[in-house]
C-alpha cells in the first residue's frame, strides 16, 4: 500500500484533488505535484477532499500556505472538504481554518464555488 | 522504551505511528495522541533535514518516558544544534504573503506539546525535549 495517492478529477471548473493516505515530508512531493498540475492547467479553483487524509504536517501545510495567494490574486481558491477529525484539530489549532474555507462534504465544496444567483 | 532510526523521510510514519499508538496505550485520547504523534513527527523531520542537512546515514534516537504526570519524548542526534537558530512569532498570515512554505514545524511542536526544549545532553548529542501533560480539559480543541 503506497503511503500516499493523489488523484485529481475535474467537476465542471473544479479541480477536486484527493489524497489518500498521509501528507509528510517523505510523501508531500506527490500532493504538490498534483495541485502544481492542477494550477499549470489553468485550474485555479481548487477542492481538496480530504476524506481519505489520515494526516497532515507541516510540510503539507506549507504547499498550501505557498500557493494559495498567487490561486487568490488570479480569482481562484483553495478550499478543503470532508476532512477528518485529526486534520481539522490541525486546521483549527494552527488557524489554517480561517485561512482556507473548510466545508463538510464535497458536495458543498463544490457548490461554495457556484456564483450566487441573484433572486 | 526507546527507538533509533535512520535519518531518512520514509521512517517518518513508523515514528508518527509509534508515538501515536503509545500516546493512546497511555491514556490520551485519539486526538491528543495525534497531536502529540504530529509533534514528535515534526520534531523528527527538524532533525534530518536541518540537523543532518538531508543526510541520510545518521542515527536518531526517541526516548519515550509514560510514567508519571506526563508523557516526556526526547529525540537525540549528532547533528547541528537547533536551538540557536532564533524563531519568529507564529504569523501565518505574514508566512502567507511571504508565499513561505516552511516555518510551521517548531510552531506545531510548541502548539501540541506543554514544553518544548532545546539543549545538550550529558552524552554530548543535541536533543529536543517535549513535554505533554495527561491532564484533562485540554485547550487545543
Amino acid at each position: 500500500m503506497p503511503d500516499l495517492t493523489v488523484e485529481s478529477r475535474q467537476v465542471g471548473d473544479v479541480t477536486v484533488i484527493s489524497p489518500r493516505g498521509f501528507i509528510n515530508a517523505h510523501t508531500v512531493r506527490h500532493f504538490e505535484q498534483a495541485l502544481a498540475s492542477a494550477l499549470a492547467e489553468g485550474n485555479q479553483k481548487i477542492l481538496i477532499n480530504g476524506a481519505g487524509l489520515a494526516y497532515i504536517a507541516s510540510a503539507g501545510l506549507g504547499v498550501i500556505m505557498g500557493t494559495i495567494e498567487e490561486v487568490r490574486s488570479r480569482g481562484g481558491d483553495i478550499r478543503l472538504a470532508e476532512l477528518n477529525e485529526t486534520v481539522r484539530n490541525i486546521f483549527e489549532v494552527l488557524g489554517f481554518n480561517h485561512l482556507c474555507r473548510v466545508l463538510s462534504s464535497e458536495r458543498e465544496g463544490l457548490e461554495s464555488y457556484q456564483p450566487i444567483s441573484g433572486g | 522504551m526507546e527507538l533509533r532510526f535512520p535519518s531518512e523521510n520514509r521512517y517518518l510514519h513508523m515514528v508518527h505511528q509509534l508515538t501515536k499508538n503509545l500516546a493512546e496505550a497511555t491514556g490520551f485520547e485519539t486526538v491528543e495522541a495525534e497531536q502529540i504523534a504530529l509533534a514528535v513527527d515534526e520534531a523528527a523531520t527538524n532533525v534530518i533535514e536541518h540537523a543532518y542537512g538531508g543526510e541520510p546515514g545518521h542515527e536518531i534516537e526517541v526516548h519515550f518516558d509514560p510514567e508519571g504526570e506526563s508523557l516526556d519524548i526526547v529525540i537525540f542526534h549528532e547533528g547541528e544544534a537547533l536551538d540557536s537558530v532564533p524563531v519568529p512569532e507564529f504569523d501565518l498570515d505574514k508566512l502567507v504573503a511571504e508565499k513561505r512554505k516552511g516555518g510551521l514545524g517548531l510552531t506545531i511542536m510548541r502548539q501540541m506539546m506543554d514544553k518544548v526544549e532545546h539543549g545538550r545532553a550529558g552524552t554530548g548529542k543535541n536533543m529536543c525535549v517535549m513535554v505533554r501533560y495527561k491532564q484533562k480539559g485540554s485547550d487545543r480543541g
